[in-house]
């Protein structure tokens, strides 16, 4: 599978008479686009704002995050099996417009967003206060439920995604990114077989991604090449969770371990491909799919070591020590990603809920629970309210980092990690 | 200049050995013993203005006091800094030291510091609240230790950020904090995962710590006279939450009456854990703190009486510390009451 990524750069957004893509401005007609999400009567009311950069704007309530992309080749569409019929992803060529981010901005109880400062303290944690950002803010219709909400908040994301990436076709990328593990034997050949298995969270409705359009809980564990991963076979569907514990589409679509993997294969190791597998609800479960996971990498890639990461809370520490447990005793080497439980001093004695013998080699992607201050900004987009964050967010307020996107980013694309001090 | 004071027991202050470990509190102008050592490594920077010796025994054996006596001594010279030690294995003084750097942040506002084996009961107790570094376990480390030390502290006096404890040389304090890495996690793991695989040396950023394992209590040999408790982590409180437990990050607990119910109604009580579906329990909360079943044996004579409350707290995302007082506590309050036996139901 060769997939070929062009990457067209937005150095600004805004909304104009049509929508157009020059010269690195793109160029939003807001009427087309909200009559386009307005066609979904799970949602009541549309309204969307453009935030930049720099912006002294604090946006609340945001639920999900994606980049603008769209097949340059093909049916020109996107996230098979969700906005689109089912096709093959991770080949051909994608287009992706790299600077601008579409944010689903809704409230609804049960649901928990994160809160993204354009400017100041809490934007150093978090890469979506260096994108140009389309915010689409919805609020679920009246008599609709919180996961029919959640459903509708993915298909305009995503739509919206696959609309602003139109105004590239036949245009010419700024650049091209060619993925493809096909190397000569000789190249591959003294290298170290690695492996990542990616863990994705199965607790339900509004608690999981979709898989080529399915829930992951009617995953088992199994082989999807990286380009599938990195073309959007696996789409975030997680609502009913705090930013910290869940994978956007836009970090899962960027996804740094295949990224890096694919950059250093052929060159210190030999990228043998990925595993998906499910986080089960029961030990049972659990046991079965971290031992058929082990097996694919093992007797199916043929791994050497593998990077694990995990998806949702503390439970879920459970399946990424069995994983563990299971590859090193098929003589897999195991590195785990994973984020600590440190309390607001971090002081905490326990960093993770479960722990194994084997697991000597992990790399931190912070405390979930450490309080950042953020200062006042001039405006708030997404309501002045959020359901687990105290009081008014109008001012200077303490909120813990796991309420920031991607500040605790447990698929490591993150700078962010605890040490001792 | 900075104004030091050093801290030294009665064998570092050239007083005496053992014998002399009664000694009192005294205060000498400038360095003594180790801490010529100190000033030669402060030249330029700052000065060891006085000296206190005191007896390790004298120190705790006195403790309050003589701690209030330390305390106007160290005030006399207005220092910057206090510097204890080091106390290698030796373990009062270790208390000593470190007890006094303590009380001189904590109640004169003054950034000190200490040294000791990793060992010494002192680290152990007060390495949270004291840099303190760690130095080996007898007096040929303190060429080696002095120095650290002065480097720490300097650091500390000017305000400049403290790096982790291997770059700097303190015990771990068992703190850790988010800080920004040169590179990305993902890089990270990879880098990592090349190394173990080549069995190369490669250092983990996520430690276990020993972990308490509770011998359980003995059986309860006669439990026809047993008073028994019901007590939750499954977050179950009377409907609207009156006591506002918290979902998640517990740190307290709470009881509530259950007296004269023979089960749990759902139309009175809900669960507020965050941690689990709830359904269930809230469409019949004995589910989860089984009341009904207990009261058939309880009328059955199998045991004398349910105690007239039911605990509670929410274990999600409870610290280790918070997870142990909740339980003192709980467990305090059902000895006091001569309860000998409790169900703890968790989810």
């Amino acid at each position: 599978m060769r997939l070929e990524i062009q990457k067209f750069e937005i150095h600004s957004l805004e909304f104009g008479n049509t929508t157009e893509y020059s010269d690195g401005v793109l160029t939003v007609n807001k009427e087309e686009l909200t009559d386009l999400i307005s066609e979904d009567s799970r949602i009541k009311d549309v309204d969307m704002e453009i935030v930049h950069p720099e912006d002294k704007t604090r946006i609340t309530n945001v639920l999900e995050i994606s980049d603008p992309r769209i097949k340059d080749t093909g049916n020109h569409t996107y996230y098979p099996g969700l906005v689109s019929g089912l096709f093959r992803a991770g080949q051909g060529k994608t287009n992706v417009l790299s600077g601008c981010a579409v944010l689903e901005i809704g409230s609804i109880p049960g649901f928990f967003g994160g809160v993204i400062d354009m400017s100041g303290e809490g934007a150093r944690l978090t890469p979506y206060s260096k994108t140009h950002n389309l915010c689409i803010l919805t609020s679920p219709s009246p008599v609709v439920e919180q996961v029919e909400y959640g459903l509708a908040l993915k298909q305009a994301g995503l739509k919206t995604s696959v609309y602003l990436a139109g105004a590239t076709k036949g245009k010419t990328p700024d650049e091209v990114e060619v993925f493809d593990l096909n190397l000569p034997e000789e190249r591959l050949n003294d290298l170290p077989k690695v492996g990542y298995l990616f863990q994705l969270h199965s607790h339900g409705d509004s608690r999981e991604p979709f898989v080529y359009g399915d829930n992951s809980r009617r995953y088992y564990p199994t082989i999807l090449h990286p380009n599938e991963i990195l073309d959007g076979a696996v789409v975030c569907g997680h609502y009913d969770i705090s930013p910290a514990l869940k994978n956007t589409t836009y970090s899962t679509l960027n996804h740094p371990v295949i990224l890096d993997l694919y950059e250093r294969h052929g060159k210190d190791l030999n990228f043998r491909g990925v595993v998906i597998a499910p986080e089960p609800t029961t030990l049972d479960e659990i046991k079965r799919t971290s031992m058929m996971s082990a097996g694919l990498l093992k007797n199916v890639l043929g791994v050497d070591g593998v990077v694990i990461t995990k998806e949702g809370g503390g439970h879920t520490d459970v399946d990424m020590m069995q994983n563990c447990d299971e590859c090193e005793k098929m003589g897999i080497k195991t590195v785990l990603i994973d984020n600590e439980w440190l309390g607001p001093e971090g002081t905490g004695q326990l960093s993770l809920l479960d722990m194994s013998q084997h697991a000597d080699a992990m790399v931190s992607v912070g405390n979930v629970d450490e309080v950042i201050e953020l200062p006042p900004m001039d405006k708030i987009l997404g309501g002045e309210r959020m359901s687990d964050i105290a009081g008014d967010l109008k001012g200077k307020v303490s909120i813990p980092v796991r309420s920031i996107p991607n500040a605790i980013s447990q698929l490591g694309l993150t700078f962010l990690t605890a040490e001792g001090r | 200049m900075i104004r030091i004071v050093h801290y030294l027991n009665q064998f570092f202050g050239q007083i005496g050995g053992e014998e002399k470990a009664g000694v009192s509190p005294s205060l000498t102008q400038g360095p003594v013993g180790p801490g010529i050592l100190l000033n030669d490594l402060l030249k330029g920077e700052g000065e060891v203005v006085a000296t206190i010796i005191c007896g390790d025994n004298y120190f705790s054996e006195n403790r309050e006091e003589a701690v209030k006596v330390l305390l106007n001594l160290i005030t006399l010279h207005k220092p910057d800094a206090l510097i204890a030690g080091p106390a290698f294995h030796a373990g009062r003084y270790g208390l000593a030291c470190g007890e006094i750097c303590k009380q001189a942040k904590a109640e004169l506002g003054i950034p000190s510091i200490t040294g000791m084996y990793l060992e010494n009961p002192g680290a152990d107790l007060f390495r949270r609240d004291v840099y303190m570094i760690a130095t080996s376990n007898n007096a040929a480390g303190m060429r080696k230790a002095m120095p650290l030390m002065v480097r720490l502290l300097l650091k500390i006096i000017r305000g400049d950020p403290v790096g982790n404890p291997s770059v700097e040389g303190y015990i771990p304090r068992g703190i850790k904090k988010n800080v920004l890495s040169e590179k990305l996690a993902s890089q990270r793991a990879i880098e990592m995962l090349i190394r173990k695989i080549k069995s190369q040396d490669f250092q983990t950023e996520i430690d276990f710590p020993e972990l308490d394992l509770v011998p359980p209590a003995a059986p309860i040999k006669n439990l026809g006279e047993a008073r028994i408790a019901l007590v939750t982590e499954g977050g179950l409180v009377p409907k609207g939450n009156p006591d506002g437990l918290q979902a998640a990050r517990s740190t307290r607990y709470a009881k509530y009456a259950i007296a004269d119910m023979v089960s749990i109604s759902p139309e009175d009580f809900e669960s507020i854990h965050r941690g689990f579906d709830m359904t269930a329990i809230n469409e019949n909360p004995n589910r989860l703190v089984p009341l009904d079943a207990l009261r058939l044996i309880e009328q059955d004579a199998m045991i004398k009486e349910i105690y007239p409350e039911y605990f509670v707290t929410t274990g999600v995302a409870t610290t280790m510390e918070n997870g142990k007082r909740i339980g003192k506590g709980i467990a305090k309050e059902l000895k006091d009451v001569g309860i000998s036996g409790a169900i703890v139901i968790a989810t």
